[in-house]
């Protein structure tokens, strides 16, 4: 086991700049997950790590040593490939055991190993089957135990569920998360995915085109997102952005939006850029947009959309300039479509973001668990 | 944590990788040295073509275009004309023929399709040349010898076979949807062979052709038997007279001559090769 | 893709399109009265007693199985097999195949300038009409010409003293682009990830190479081998160019004999038994390449 560090790395093909400027310090035994949306360059950082490509600048560190000039075998990493990359002319016993061959592993070494791995995993039964001969979900577990019998000091898994049902994708997950524990390995694990993010990552690490956006827990990545882009990525459904304005009132500051008035924490506030003109962008998360009482402070909106999801149920309105609220109702709600309805915020969860530079305004409060306390004036 | 740098300094850290491995170096030099010695035989034909007293070895030629001035006579050119006529009739038939066979094998209902399909391809692998008794005595019995016509159409008959699988396989990429839309606007089978289909395998056919052609020009032992009147030799049935002549061989009037002889088909290749090449990926078999 | 929904369709009209008779009928009869005919006629021809010229070239007749006893007795006969096989063994098998396989692989990894380069230059061997390389392969070998400058031996005839190996090395030089393109192709096609899996499970180049290269391309090398034979068997050009079967029957294959016996001596019905025989060679041959490509289809 190891831990793993990026230090200024960058990938350029030609002009195009995969990954620019990545700094990250994976700690060992981390389970380190890699967010972002398609293309923003965390497959490559993967593949960089596993030697499969080179990087342009920078360095790259494994267990303290520079891994740079060293070919992937050489690197005591294991990787789970997206589309499993077995060997289709070899038996389930085969792939597993190649690792261990081609390291000239004593023969009944090899075959106590491989029934070990393959009785953890669920595949006695399978081993002298073919890749072809198998389901999506026993082919995700050979690659796995593939990886697991090396017993290596990084394992990088390259979307290994996207290809699985989702019933089967749960499962997995599930069942990677107990790995992670049993084993303590180091893992670096790269998805799409928010929710696979969210559920198994000890840090999440946002990438958006080539940059790392933000590196944190699951819980701080979702309440403290350091751009719009993470606060829009993480969590389902999206979070609601409305403009607003940030003004000063008797020297205290002072966020307007909806027509109602809140007061920011001033000692985590950042003064947004003179470009903005006190503009400001501010992020709602539909479960902290709530029915309120009609004399209660809020906003009065028109029912658009309804969507019963059974657990809760998602209600989207439009207020009257034309902005839409997406919020979270309890279940079985009486509401229809076409009526009008009172929503109030949690303004204990406000997200404030420079329009220019989509940076949050708010810092991040070196005790955790403070949160922001403003007042509501009613307007 | 994190470590996030500062936007103002902007390192950039270059780790030198090893560039080389001897593995790499042999590979290339191994490569190189497979080219040389292929080149070989090329460059011989070459130099000796250009070569004032041409022989067997291989040297540096004193430079003269006299053995090609020698081949520009009238009965120089006659072999050239004879392969370029073969080649020209045997690609359009064979090419004509093929694309007729293939539309309604690879699109319409043809009672054993599956069979026929494989039956056309066992056939291209046939030693066909072996069939040239029967066909000489079914020629001579039809008065059908020593023309370059009907040599010709021997020759289609032998590469229709696989031009058919060639054009088949094109076809199929073709999307159903559009012949079946020409056929509620009205088309009938002919028409839609020639106005869709035919305009959307352009490429396909040209291949076919060349392919017809290239083999066509090479074709030796058919038009041999089939035809031995002097005035119809093909180059290569001059080529290889030149090369049974008793006494002195001029290697570089031959040279020369094969040369030119070779050049139309080079060129073709270069033309197509991009195209065919891609046709080598069998896959397990042959354009999948 | 669309190949399941054109069944489906055609199933749905079972009635034989009389547009798919008209198109089928011209291309159908001109194969049938040049290509089967002929092969047919064959089947007959082969049991006959005629000739060229001679008594029996005007009235001929059935001589049922005079000819296949002769033919057992012919040793001419039995050599010649052993020199196709030889021919397409070491030539075909062996020398293309291996030649065109260690090429494709070589040059995956080489620098482009000479990827490009000798690609080119093998290939041109290959496209270059089969009289040509005959020829150039003719002067290369005679005495003092360049294969004996390369090799010291200046006044030897390759030739004579070593017919078939010489012709074995001319079809070498002929047809390796094939095979090199064919594993090329091949190569390219293979699954990038499976061999990146290798790789970063450990394996040397030469490892991966054995273990996960070759195994994969175990299919194409097999399909190719019969191909290459199908190819070579029947090979007329190069060999009746260079040595015309000489000297005496060193380079004899029965492509060669087959001419021989049918229009040097005029024994057109002994000379279609033997093409018989490598008709049949060659159909088993042809059907198991299209066994195999049904089966992948």
């Amino acid at each position: 086991m190891a831990e793993v560090r990026f230090e200024h790395v960058y990938k350029l093909f030609g002009a195009h700049a995969a990954v620019e400027d990545l700094s990250l310090d994976i700690a060992d035994g981390e389970f380190l997950v890699l967010l972002g949306p398609s293309g923003c360059g965390k497959t490559t950082s993967l593949r960089m790590l596993a030697g499969l490509e080179r990087p342009t600048y920078g360095r790259i560190e494994i267990g303290g040593r520079t891994v740079n000039a060293l070919p992937p075998k050489a690197r005591d990493v294991a990787m789970v490939f997206q589309s499993y990359a077995l060997f289709p002319h070899k038996t389930v016993r085969g792939n597993l055991a190649f690792g261990l061959k081609v390291r000239h592993t004593p023969r009944p070494q090899i075959r106590q190993l491989v029934e070990e791995v393959a009785s953890m995993l669920g595949l006695s039964r399978l081993l002298e089957k073919r890749p072809a001969q198998l389901s999506g979900g026993e082919r995700q577990r050979v690659a796995l135990g593939r990886a697991l019998l090396r017993r290596p000091q990084v394992f990088l898994l390259d979307e290994p569920l996207s290809n699985l049902d989702a019933a089967l994708r749960a499962q997995m997950r599930a069942e990677l998360i107990r790995l992670h524990s049993s084993v303590n390995a180091t893992i670096v694990y790269v998805t799409h995915d928010q929710a696979e993010a969210m559920t198994m990552a000890t840090r999440i690490a946002v990438m958006c085109k080539g940059h790392l956006s933000q590196v944190d827990t699951p819980q701080e990545i979702y309440d403290h997102p350091s751009d719009l882009f993470v606060a829009c990525f993480v969590g389902l459904p999206k979070m609601n952005i409305v403009r607003g304005r940030l003004t000063n009132a008797q020297d205290e500051p002072v966020v307007e939006l909806l027509g109602m008035r809140v007061k920011p924490d001033p000692h985590r506030l950042r003064t947004p850029g003179p470009e903005s003109r006190n503009e400001i962008l501010v992020g709602i998360r539909p479960e902290d947009v709530l029915p309120v009482p009609d004399n209660a402070p809020g906003v009065t909106a028109r029912v658009e959309l309804v969507e019963p999801l059974g657990s809760e149920t998602l209600v989207t309105s439009r207020i009257a300039d034309d902005t839409t609220l997406v919020a979270r109702f309890p279940a079985r709600s009486p509401v229809v479509r076409g009526e009008a309805i009172r929503l109030g915020l949690n303004t204990q969860h406000l997200h404030l973001f420079d329009p220019i530079t989509d940076k949050s305004l708010l810092r991040k409060v070196s005790q955790p668990g403070k949160t922001l306390r403003p007042e509501t004036v009613a307007v | 944590m994190d470590r996030t740098a500062p936007a103002t300094s902007l390192q950039k850290i270059v780790i030198p990788y090893p560039r080389v491995s001897l593995a790499d170096v042999l590979g290339n030099a191994v490569l190189a040295l497979v080219g040389v010695a292929f080149a070989l035989p090329l460059l011989w034909m070459i130099f000796a073509s250009l070569d004032k007293n041409a022989g067997w070895r291989i040297r540096l030629p004193n430079l003269t275009l006299e053995n090609f001035g020698s081949i520009v006579t009238a009965q120089g050119l006659q072999p050239f004309v004879n392969s370029f006529y073969l080649a020209a009739v045997t690609t359009v038939v064979a090419t004509a023929l093929a694309l007729l066979a293939a539309y309604p094998l690879s699109r319409r209902y043809v009672p054993g399709k599956r069979s026929v399909t494989l039956l056309i391809l066992f056939a291209s692998g046939l030693p066909v040349t072996m069939m040239l008794v029967p066909i000489y005595q079914m020629y001579a019995t039809l008065h059908w010898l020593d023309s370059r016509f009907t040599t010709s159409l021997f020759l289609a008959a032998t590469a229709l076979p696989f031009a058919i699988w060639l054009l088949m396989n094109y076809i199929s990429a073709v999307p159903l949807e559009l012949e079946e839309a020409a056929g509620i606007e009205g088309a009938g089978t002919l028409r839609t062979l020639f106005s869709v289909v035919m305009p959307l395998i352009l490429p396909g056919l040209c291949v076919t052709a060349v392919y017809n052609f290239i083999t066509a020009w090479g074709a030796f032992i058919v038009p041999l038997v089939l035809d031995s009147t002097p005035e119809d030799q093909p180059g290569t049935v001059a080529i290889y007279q030149f090369l049974g002549a008793h006494g002195m061989i001029q290697f570089g009037q031959l040279s020369a001559f094969s040369l030119l002889f070779s050049l139309p088909v080079v060129v073709l290749y270069l033309l197509i090769g991009r195209s065919f090449q891609g046709g080598f990926a069998f896959g397990g078999g042959v354009r999948g | 893709m669309a190949a399941g929904d054109e069944r489906k369709r055609a199933e749905d009209h079972p009635t034989f399109e009389p547009s798919s008779a008209a198109l089928l009928s011209l291309p159908a009869a001109f194969l049938v009265f040049l290509f089967a005919g002929p092969i047919l006629y064959a089947l007959y021809l082969g049991f006959t007693n005629l000739q060229l010229i001679g008594p029996h070239a005007q009235s001929w007749w059935f001589t049922g199985l005079a000819n296949p006893r002769r033919l057992l007795h012919d040793s001419i006969f039995f050599h010649s097999i052993g020199l196709t096989l030889i021919f397409v063994i070491a030539s075909g098998i062996i020398g293309q195949t291996l030649f065109g396989l260690i090429l494709a692989l070589l040059m995956r990894r080489a620098l482009a300038p000479i990827r490009l380069s000798v690609g080119m230059i093998v290939v041109a061997a290959w496209v270059v009409p089969e009289v040509t390389a005959a020829f150039i392969w003719y002067a290369f070998s005679q005495a003092g010409g360049t294969l004996g400058i390369v090799l010291g031996m200046l006044q030897t005839n390759f030739l004579f003293s070593a017919p078939m190996t010489t012709v074995c090395i001319a079809n070498l030089w002929r047809g390796t682009a094939f095979c090199m393109l064919v594993f090329s192709a091949a190569l390219r096609n293979l699954p990038n990830e499976v061999l990146e899996a290798a790789d970063v499970e450990g394996a040397s180049r030469l490892q991966c190479l054995f273990s996960v290269t070759l195994p994969l391309l175990g299919p194409t090398i097999v399909t190719n081998l019969l191909l290459v034979t199908i190819l070579n068997l029947s090979d007329f050009t190069l060999i009746y160019t260079m040595t015309q079967g000489g000297p005496g029957t060193s380079t004899m294959t029965l492509p060669i004999y087959i001419y021989q016996e049918a229009f040097t001596y005029y024994e057109l019905g002994y000379g279609t038994t033997i093409s018989l025989v490598l008709i049949l060679i060659g159909a088993i041959l042809s059907l198991l390449f299209v066994r195999r490509v049904g089966a992948q289809q």
